[in-house]
């Protein structure tokens, strides 16, 4: 259940320094403090992306417990490895949306044969359930780029860094996906007259 | 930041959003992440159990649903406070101090199940559970090595997603009467009696009278404890079947028996597979498709599926298709009902060849239903190797996805 108060955030400040990350490897306390200056943004993230807390934590014991797996092999500054590990969640991220996709219509099937309805899906707060609704019709790739510019209050080049390609594709993707959102959301993001306004 | 972005930023501003971690979850991943860089810091089996582990969450279903509804009936015993001097205290103590609970009893859905719970001096968390269908070799184990299913033919293992067992949402065991006490609703009735059997013993007999159903327990008159339950009455069963593991039935529960040695364990030689469907799959089903290629094969066995559906051949489709083993009893119930009324299924057509995505094969066919109205459906069939042979399953469909 999504509740609570959303608030914009700056990214976890973590400096370009890579000596963290390497003692981490052998230290045990010190993968502890990377780990724990980490969890949080990579949990909301998910949060942000998924909109199900429950479902957000399987995501991110995925992606740590997928960070422990390859940590080894990870070089680089701690700036880097946040951006290491918002791919991995975006992968798992978008992975699970799509056994969500999955699972849902197997469920509504098997329901459905049974004669009864599948009651699983509960209300959400009206405007967040709008948002919810809009930001899942994009392409897992728009729906990454906005939650990291508007959730985790990204910069493009930021972005462009966990992504990959370049600051310049960023934009246009982004601006592609905000007028997709801009159609969804219109009667929430402008007042109604601006609305009528816009259509004649 | 143009008119565009600056709208949607205060648009996502306004809306309220829990984001904020749970440090037990933050806390217990770290004691994981730890053990598996401690334990086993270079070991890939280890880090792929871990990966596969944090996958499913299907499990937390069983081990929850069974506890939630083994003791959920057993609250709304004393919902009402008909017999306050008998229920709440002596029962809530004696359930404090129990340290395993052993019950059997069916499912609406599924049928009849055993499970073993076993408590480490915190009776509201269970640290172990086990779970099994009776006819199945597949069972549901809650441990501290994991959450995952084992199917006893093939001695495959598929770990879950992730432990269940601090959630809220699981029923506290020790607590449980004395908040449903609290909670005591208005629309059932009570009826506390005993009840003496033909070896002498008296027991305590609680019947539940809803306006749909009606349900009797049995409470031991000396340890206090509920010892089974049972719908003697339900005018409604589709409104229980739409719940996950709804339990119908509790025959017997039993506490402090000694669980069987290593009941919980997972089996030291165990295969890890990926999938939940990979764990459900075993020798004794399936078509072997030895000597013929994979088109072959996905052609026949999508020809054998579709023909089992036309016959209705339950049996057949529950060995080639894992999908049609979720079927409850009543839904096919139902599907019977169609085809006497000539609503089913009566033909099909294979649209294009097989082709392959990764390690499933899909096969395109079309059903063909009454007043000429049509589905698409495209089987996901999967290729595994056991005992020496080849065998092969519809393990899900690309329109419905996989069986898990």
């Amino acid at each position: 259940m999504i509740a609570g108060t959303f608030i914009l955030r700056s990214k976890t400040d973590v400096d370009e320094d890579s000596g963290l990350v390497i003692l981490a490897r052998r230290d045990r306390e010190a993968f502890v403090q990377l780990y724990r200056r980490h969890y949080d943004v990579i949990f909301r993230y998910c949060v942000h992306r998924l909109f199900d807390r429950a479902a957000a934590e399987d995501v991110a014991s995925e992606v740590f417990l997928k960070m422990v797996e390859n940590f080894h092999r990870f070089e680089g500054t701690e700036a880097q490895f946040r951006n290491w590990l918002y791919r991995i969640a975006t992968n798992a991220v978008n992975h699970q949306l799509r056994r969500i996709t999955r699972r849902n219509g197997l469920l509504r099937a098997a329901c459905e044969q049974a004669g009864s309805q599948a009651d699983d899906c509960q209300e959400s707060p009206e405007r967040l359930a709008l948002l919810k609704e809009a930001v899942l019709a994009l392409k897992p790739r728009y729906q990454t780029i906005i939650t990291l510019r508007f959730f985790e209050n990204m910069k493009l080049n930021e972005i462009a860094e966990v992504l990959g390609g370049s600051p310049g594709t960023v934009r246009s993707q982004l601006a592609r996906a905000l007028a997709m959102l801009r159609k969804k959301l219109a009667a929430e993001l402008m007042g109604k007259s601006e609305v009528d306004e816009n259509e004649r | 930041m143009n008119d565009n972005e600056r709208q949607f930023e205060e648009f996502v501003r306004g809306i309220n959003f829990d984001d904020k971690y749970d440090p037990v979850h933050r806390d217990g991943l770290e004691e994981k992440l730890l053990c598996v860089l401690s334990k086993h810091p270079r070991r890939k089996w280890s880090l792929q159990t871990w990966r596969i582990l944090m996958k499913n969450r299907v499990t937390r279903l069983a081990t929850a649903a069974v506890l939630l509804v083994a003791m959920g009936g057993l609250l709304s015993v004393l919902d009402k406070s008909a017999a306050p001097a008998y229920a709440v205290g002596q029962t809530i103590d004696a359930i404090r101090q129990v340290k395993t609970v052993h019950l059997a009893g069916e499912f609406y859905k599924q049928g009849k199940f055993e499970c073993w719970m076993r408590f480490g001096g915190d009776p509201d968390r269970p640290t172990h559970v086990w779970l099994g269908r009776e006819g199945q070799s597949i069972s549901k184990i809650c441990s501290p090595q994991g959450i995952f299913g084992l199917n006893r033919r093939t001695n495959w293992v598929h770990l879950a997603a992730r432990d269940e067992r601090n959630k809220d949402w699981i029923p506290k065991f020790g607590s449980f009467f004395e908040e449903a006490v609290k909670k005591s609703g208005t629309d059932e009735s009570v009826e506390i009696g005993t009840e003496a059997h033909a070896d002498g013993k008296v027991f305590i007999v609680i019947r539940i009278k809803t306006p749909n159903r009606e349900r009797k327990f049995l409470v031991d008159s000396v340890t206090k404890l509920p010892l089974s339950f049972s719908t003697t009455r339900d005018d409604d069963p589709m409104e229980m079947m739409k719940k996950t593991l709804a339990v119908k039935n509790l025959e017997w529960i039993r506490y402090n028996e000694q669980p069987p040695e290593g009941i919980f364990d997972m089996p030291p030689d165990a295969k890890l597979v990926e999938s939940e469907a990979d764990c459900m799959v075993d020798p004794d089903s399936g078509l072997v498709v030895d000597g013929i290629s994979r088109q072959e094969a996905c052609l026949a066995i999508t020809k054998q599926a579709c023909q089992a559906m036309i016959d209705l051949d339950v049996a057949k489709l529950e060995s080639l298709a894992l999908f049609f083993r979720l079927w409850p009893p009543e839904a096919w119930e139902k599907v019977r009902d169609a085809k006497a009324a000539g609503k089913w299924i009566h033909g099909y057509e294979i649209t294009a060849a097989p082709y392959q995505e990764g390690d499933v094969w899909y096969v395109p066919c079309l059903l063909k239903l009454a007043d000429n109205k049509t589905e698409m459906n495209t089987p996901m069939i999967k290729f595994y190797q056991m005992e020496g042979k080849t065998y092969c399953f519809a393990i899900g469909s690309k329109e419905k996805g996989i069986v898990d």
